[in-house]
């Protein structure tokens, strides 16, 4: 966790030290790439406390999220509606939901999340060599 | 699960590096924020000031009709208590006395003469402060107006009196504290030869004007109605010194 705020700072300073600065057309555009990138960026960090992480979802997500927000404030320019609004309502949802999940990943030992959790039922798709190693995994996970 | 080679797990490197790229955007955001703050607060000023100004032109154009209301209602009340009165003017006298402080609305033959700021793009090496009218302009006009006889003069609606500047309040021009800009429409009542050949006269105002691209029309006009004077009658200064 300390090396993604690490990456955070280090890009803020050389930001921070270069020369160009961007038009104030496009603040617009960018304050809304920004907040995607970061909800992005906090749906990989809980992604990677509950051991879902997946490198290509996140990679594509963070890029496509960024390209696609741009597109939404550009093509809302174009029509004449607010549609940034949307995408700000969307990501703060969604940084809300991920950091909320990431604060209780932290407590996952003392609450019980997988009440409903059915663990025979689950794994009935499984070959027994993958219920072995699924049942190994879960039990190291609530260790 | 972290395996024991690793120093940090390759999540974290990843997320890290796509932090740093939003580390950089974050900070080229605040920085153009920044500035924006920096410049965007006079600009505020500017609208609030803005606004100042046009409350205070629409309150004066309100107090401007209730003068003139309040004048009319005088000038009746004068005429009713005329046959009252020992020192009473001769109707004459009173009408000029009216025309020349312009606080009668004439009518008559004269003038009308318009003018434009020039259209023409200014060349290499003009000063484009030429091709613009100035208040010395109108002055120049006027001057030459009254010199031929003009018994009534209105810029813009303005009517001309002894006390009426002419000033240049940056961009535009003060007429009676009224700001008026180009086009200028100019109306004299008075000699229509006389006018014409005083401002069309060689190496006089119209001419100087063209020459340097201003648009000029002069217009002889059969009815030419002037409107009165409608700014405050208040003298701080100035008292009567009349003998009786």
């Amino acid at each position: 966790m300390w090396l993604v705020i690490l990456g955070l700072v280090l890009g803020l300073t050389i930001g921070f030290l270069a020369p160009f600065s961007i038009p104030i057309q496009f603040s617009k555009y960018l304050a809304i790439a920004i907040l995607a990138g970061l909800d992005s960026c906090l749906g990989g960090v809980k992604a990677g406390f509950n051991k879902n992480f997946k490198f290509t979802v996140f990679i594509s997500g963070f890029t496509f999220n960024i390209f696609i927000a741009t597109i939404l404030v550009y093509l809302g320019d174009l029509i004449g509606i607010d549609l940034y609004l949307a995408a700000i309502v969307v990501f703060g949802v969604r940084m809300f939901s991920n950091t909320t999940a990431i604060r209780l990943s932290f407590f996952k030992k003392q609450i019980n999340l997988d009440k409903n959790y059915n663990k025979e039922k689950y794994l009935e798709g499984f070959s027994s060599y993958e219920k072995m190693k699924i049942i190994n995994k879960i039990e190291h996970k609530i260790k | 699960m972290k395996r024991k080679n690793q120093m940090f797990t390759s999540w974290q490197i990843s997320i890290a590096t796509a932090s740093l790229v939003l580390g950089f955007m974050l900070s080229l955001q605040i920085k153009s924020q920044a500035q924006q703050k920096a410049t965007s607060l006079p600009s505020r000023r500017i609208e609030e000031v803005t606004n100042l100004l046009k409350e205070s032109e629409e309150k004066r154009a309100q107090l401007e009709k209730l003068i003139q209301d309040l004048r009319n209602e005088v000038g009746l009340l004068k005429e009713k208590s005329q046959t009252s009165t020992k020192k009473i003017e001769q109707g004459d006298e009173l009408q000029n006395k009216l025309i020349l402080t312009g606080f009668a609305p004439v009518k008559g033959n004269g003038i009308v003469i318009k003018l434009d700021d020039s259209k023409q793009p200014t060349e290499k090496g003009e000063n484009p402060a030429n091709a613009i009218l100035h208040n010395e302009d109108l002055l120049k006009i006027t001057n030459e107006l009254y010199a031929s006889g003009a018994e009534a003069i209105s810029i813009n609606d303005n009517r001309l009196i002894s006390n009426s500047e002419i000033s240049c309040a940056g961009p535009t021009i003060l007429i009676n504290k009224n700001r008026v800009t180009p086009p200028f429409e100019i109306r004299a009542i008075g000699s229509q030869e006389n006018m014409i050949s005083a401002l069309e006269m060689r190496g006089g105002v119209i001419e100087y004007l063209k020459f340097f691209g201003i648009q000029v029309s002069i217009e002889k006009k059969e009815e030419i109605y002037i409107p009165p004077y409608a700014g405050s009658l208040d003298f701080k200064y100035a008292k009567p010194d009349i003998k009786e």
